[in-house]
């Protein structure tokens, strides 16, 4: 299943879980000093394309 | 679908600046807006910011913290950090304009505080740094100087409640 996620900031990115766990977890922690985790990751993930 | 949101009590808000031939502009790797970094993990707030700026955008020219205030249950501190124009790269960028400052009574806040407000503020802190300090002055260019004339000079201040 495609995901998409966005921070607060702007940034988006999408993909299958894998792949948006571990651009989330790297955004916030390179760009925000935070340590996300799967389930915060997870919790904030809507499918792709949906309003 | 609830954006991740920085969270903890102290934020650190940044504003990424980059002089140009036409005037500051605003920018960043979070866009051109307040650029907003978890801080206090037992690390010292200006630490946490230069790590994460200076690995964003190499070489900055100044970084220095201007105001904090207190907003959604956290302390708020806010840094200015200069960066050359040749980094902005594909960031995003807006121009800097004047505004009015959100100003208290003696015994009350003001109502509300814009971000144009607390970069405002920013900048107659950086204004009276150019003055003050000899560090912010070398690290400036004359463009810099010729901007933070129109602007009076102003310390580091609590904004708001």
């Amino acid at each position: 299943m495609q995901y998409e996620l966005t921070c607060a900031c702007g940034w988006t990115t999408s993909g299958d879980e894998e792949e948006i766990v571990e651009a989330a977890q790297d955004h916030g922690r390179k760009l925000h000093n935070m340590e996300v985790t799967r389930e915060q990751a997870m919790a904030m993930a809507g499918p792709a394309g949906a309003d | 679908m609830l954006p991740i949101d920085v969270e903890g009590p102290v934020t650190a808000e940044v504003f990424t600046l980059a002089m140009t031939d036409f005037g500051p502009l605003l920018t960043g790797p979070c866009g051109p807006a307040p650029w907003l970094i978890e801080a206090g993990h037992g690390e010292h707030p200006i630490d946490t910011v230069r790590r994460l700026a200076g690995s964003a955008m190499p070489g900055l020219r100044l970084l220095h913290s201007t105001s904090w205030r207190f907003e959604r249950g956290a302390v708020v501190l806010s840094f200015l950090v200069v960066m050359d124009e040749s980094r902005i790269g594909e960031f995003e960028t807006v121009p800097v304009h004047r505004v009015d400052l959100a100003r208290s009574t003696a015994t009350e806040a003001p109502p509300a505080i814009g971000y144009e407000q607390v970069l405002e503020h920013a900048l107659r802190h950086l204004a009276w740094l150019a003055k003050e300090d000899e560090a912010v002055r070398v690290a400036l260019d004359d463009r810099w100087h010729d901007l933070l004339e129109g602007y009076v000079p102003e310390p580091f201040l609590q904004l708001g409640g």
